[in-house]
C-alpha cells in the first residue's frame, strides 16, 4: 500500500474529459513532479486530492483511508496556489497561522509553529507585515508556510513559480527543495516547466489531455520516453520515420529518405512496423576528421542560432526532407562556427536514438 | 497605416497644449465647481436660517438666532428629526441582510445571467418612483392583491391594514434603496479572488467559516458604503412619507417643505434644514472615527 494511491481518477466537465483514467502510486516522503503542456489536466488532479473539486469517477486513498468524498477542510492537505491566493486583510502571522487557528491551536503555539515556518522560509520579522507590502518571492514563500504550518500529510503545489522572474524562480526551485528535504513531507508539484519537473522530483509523472503518459525516476524519462508525446515534451528533438527491421548487424530503422539508423533493441517491434526515431539535439554531434561507421547523416546548414553556451544549427537533410538540430558546445573559445551552406556530417550513437512506433499515443 | 498610427500620439498632444481643455480638466476647475454648485447653496440656506421672516413670505436680511430657539424650545421639530434617523435606521437594517445576501450571490455567481440580473437590480429605477408607489397600492392596499390572497387562503379573516402607515412607508423605501446596498457589496465581493476562499477550505475552514474569516471581512467596504448610501438617503427621504406612510408617519424633509410652500417660512425651514445638515455630518464624524470612510469607499469603489 503506498502513503497516496490515485485510482482511476476520472473529471469531466461538461463535455471535457479533463481527467481520463489516471492512476499513480507515490511513497511516503516523495517530491513527485507533474508535468504537461497547459490544458492537461494537471492543476485538476491537485484539486481532487484537495477536494475542490469532486471527481466523475475514481477513487484517492491516503494512507489506505478513503478521503474521495472528505470536505476539503477534513483532509489535512496543503496547496500552495498559483497566484498563492494569500489574505490580504490578514497579516503574514494571521496568514500563516490560518490553518493551525482552524484546528483550534492556543495562541502560544501558533506563535511558536509560525516563527518556525518563517524561519524556514527565511522571512523572520514578518509577522506584522501585509502581503502587498511584500514582493512576489516572499509572498510565493509565505504561501508555502501557510501551506505546511498545520502540519499537513500531502503538500501540493499548483505551478507555484510561474509568476516570478527567471532568476527569483532558480532560487526559490532550490529553497522549494530544501524545506521538503528539511521536512520530508510528501509533495506533489505540478508545473508546464520542463526543467522544474526534471531537476526538483524525485519521481516525474508526465500528462497528456488527461492521460499520464509516464512515471518514473526523471532520468529515466528524459532518457528513455515511453511515448512519442513524452520524447517529444521533454527536451529538444526532431522526429523523423521508417520502418524497423533486424540485419547481422542487429535492429535498425530504414529512414523513409534510405538513410539506415541503428537503434537499441526493442522486443516489442518486429520486422516492418512503422517506427519514429527521436533524435535529441544534444546527442546529435557534428563529425570532425574521422567518421564512425553508423548512423551519419550528411546535410547543409540551413540556418545558425548563436546562443552563447552553446550553437544551435539547424541541418537540412535532403535525402529525408527534414531539418534536424543539433545542439553544439564549442570545446576551444577559438573555435571557428560552421556557416551557413556547409555541408556537415552528424552522428548520434544508437542507444541514444529513441525508437518508438509511429502515430501510436500510448503503448 | 504607419502615419494614421503617428497622428493618435499628435492629436493628443494637440489636445494637451489646448488651454481651454486643461482648464476643463484641471483639478481647480472640480473645485469650483464643488464651492459652485454644493458650497455655494449652503452658504445661501445658512444666511437665510439666520434672518427674519417677513409677513409675505419674503426673507428679512438681519441676523437673528429666533429660528434656531424656536427649534430649540419646541420639542415636536427635535422629535420628528429623531424618528427620522428611526426610520432611517430600521430601513438601513432591513437592507443589510437583504441587500448582502443578493449583491453576495451576484458576486460569487459565474452564470451568463448576470448582467441581466444586475439590469434587474436597478430595473425599478426606470419607473418613477410616485408610479411604483401605484404599484404598491396595487398590492399592499385593504383590497389589494396581498389581502386577497391571504383571505383566499383563510390565513387571515379581515384585511391587513397595510397600506398608508409606517409599514408601507419602510417597505417602499426599502426595496427602492435596496440596489444602493446591493451594488456596493456585489463590487466588493466580486474583486475576491476565489481561490482565496478555496485556500481557506484547504486550510481547514468550512464553508461558513471561509465566510466569516475570509468574504465577510473583505466585503465590509461595501457594506459600509450601502449603509451610508441607505441610511442618508431614507433618514431624508421625501416622497416615502408623504405617499406611503399613514397620518401619522413624520419625517423631516416633508416637513420642510410645509415650512417652505405652505407657511412660507423661509428662515425657519432653512434652519430646519441646517440643524438636519449638521446633525447628519456629526453621525457621519462618529461613523468615520469607527471605520475609515475614505478607504472603504475607495476599496468599495474599485
Amino acid at each position: 500500500m503506498s502513503f497516496l494511491e490515485l485510482d482511476g481518477m476520472r473529471k469531466e466537465f461538461g463535455d471535457l474529459v479533463a481527467v481520463n483514467g489516471v492512476s499513480l502510486d507515490i511513497e511516503e516522503g516523495q517530491f513527485v513532479t507533474i508535468v504537461g503542456p497547459s490544458g492537461c489536466g494537471k492543476s485538476t488532479i491537485l484539486r481532487s486530492i484537495t477536494g475542490l473539486e469532486t471527481l466523475t469517477d475514481g477513487e484517492i486513498r491516503l494512507e489506505g483511508e478513503d478521503i474521495t468524498e472528505l470536505p476539503p477542510y477534513r483532509r489535512n492537505i496543503g496547496l500552495v496556489f498559483q497566484d498563492y491566493a494569500l489574505f490580504p486583510h490578514k497579516t503574514v502571522f494571521e496568514n500563516v497561522a490560518f490553518g493551525l487557528k482552524m484546528r483550534g491551536a492556543p495562541e502560544t503555539e501558533q506563535r511558536e509553529r509560525v516563527e518556525e515556518m518563517l524561519r524556514m522560509v527565511n522571512l523572520e520579522g514578518y509577522e506584522e507585515k501585509y502581503p502587498k507590502e511584500c514582493s512576489g518571492g516572499e509572498q510565493q514563500r509565505i504561501a508555502v508556510a501557510r501551506a505546511m504550518a498545520f502540519d499537513p500529510d500531502l503538500v501540493l503545489m499548483d505551478e507555484p513559480l510561474s509568476n516570478l522572474d527567471k532568476n527569483l524562480r532558480t532560487s526559490i526551485r532550490s529553497e522549494l527543495r530544501r524545506i521538503q528535504d528539511e521536512t520530508g513531507v510528501t509533495t506533489i508539484y505540478v508545473t508546464h516547466n520542463q526543467n522544474e519537473a526534471l531537476s526538483l522530483g524525485d519521481k516525474l509523472a508526465v500528462m497528456n489531455d488527461g492521460r499520464l503518459e509516464q512515471f518514473d525516476e526523471p532520468e529515466t524519462v528524459y532518457r528513455n520516453p515511453q511515448t512519442r508525446f513524452v520524447a517529444d515534451f521533454l527536451g529538444r528533438s526532431t522526429e523523423v520515420t521508417g520502418r524497423f527491421r533486424r540485419d547481422d548487424g542487429g535492429p535498425l530503422v530504414e529512414l523513409d529518405g534510405g538513410h539506415r539508423m541503428r537503434v537499441p533493441d526493442d522486443e516489442s517491434l518486429g520486422d516492418g512496423d512503422q517506427v519514429s526515431l527521436f533524435l535529441r539535439d544534444e546527442k546529435l554531434k557534428l563529425v570532425n576528421g574521422n567518421r564512425p561507421s553508423v548512423n551519419v547523416i550528411e546535410g547543409s546548414i540551413e540556418s545558425v542560432d548563436y546562443r552563447g553556451r552553446d550553437i544551435n544549427y539547424f541541418i537540412r537533410v535532403p535525402g529525408i526532407d527534414q531539418t534536424l538540430q543539433v545542439s553544439h558546445i564549442a570545446d576551444h573559445s577559438t573555435e571557428t562556427f560552421r556557416e551557413l551552406g556547409d555541408t556537415v556530417a552528424m552522428h548520434i550513437e544508437p542507444e541514444n536514438v529513441t525508437c518508438l512506433p509511429a502515430g501510436d499515443e500510448a503503448l | 497605416m504607419s502615419t494614421e498610427r503617428s497622428r493618435i500620439p499628435a492629436l493628443k498632444d494637440r489636445v494637451m497644449e489646448n488651454d481651454w481643455i486643461r482648464f476643463l480638466i484641471s483639478p481647480g476647475l472640480g473645485i469650483a465647481w464643488i464651492l459652485l454648485f454644493l458650497f455655494l447653496p449652503m452658504t445661501i440656506i445658512l444666511v437665510i436660517s439666520f434672518s427674519i421672516p417677513g409677513d409675505y413670505g419674503n426673507v428679512i436680511y438681519e441676523f437673528t438666532v429666533e429660528n434656531y430657539r424656536r427649534f430649540w424650545t419646541a420639542d415636536v421639530y427635535q422629535n420628528i428629526i429623531f424618528e427620522s434617523l428611526l426610520y432611517g435606521v430600521v430601513v438601513t437594517l432591513l437592507s443589510i441582510p437583504l441587500g448582502y445576501t443578493i449583491g453576495y450571490f451576484l458576486g460569487r455567481s459565474k452564470t451568463d445571467w448576470k448582467w441581466i440580473l444586475l439590469g434587474l437590480v436597478v430595473l425599478q429605477y426606470w419607473v418613477p418612483f410616485i408610479i411604483r408607489t401605484y404599484a404598491w397600492i396595487i398590492i399592499l392596499s385593504n383590497n389589494g392583491v396581498l389581502n386577497q390572497l391571504l383571505l383566499g387562503l383563510d390565513v387571515i379573516s379581515s384585511p391587513l391594514n397595510i397600506m398608508y402607515t409606517d409599514y408601507s412607508m419602510i417597505l417602499g423605501l426599502t426595496v427602492s434603496l435596496l440596489p444602493f446596498m446591493i451594488l456596493p457589496v456585489y463590487v466588493s465581493v466580486s474583486t475576491i479572488d476565489e481561490d482565496q476562499i478555496h485556500a481557506a477550505k484547504t486550510l481547514g475552514a468550512t464553508d461558513f467559516r471561509a465566510f466569516r474569516e475570509i468574504t465577510l471581512p473583505q466585503s465590509m467596504p461595501g457594506i459600509v458604503s450601502g449603509v451610508l448610501f441607505v441610511f442618508i438617503i431614507s433618514a431624508g427621504a421625501f416622497l416615502a412619507p408623504v405617499l406611503l406612510g399613514g397620518p401619522g408617519t413624520r419625517m423631516i424633509a416633508p416637513v420642510i417643505e410645509s415650512v417652505f410652500i405652505q407657511d412660507f417660512n423661509w428662515p425657519f425651514a432653512a434652519a430646519l434644514s441646517i440643524v438636519y445638515f449638521g446633525i447628519i455630518g456629526f453621525l457621519l464624524y462618529l461613523f468615520n472615527r469607527r471605520v475609515d470612510l475614505e478607504e472603504a469607499l475607495e476599496t468599495g469603489a474599485t
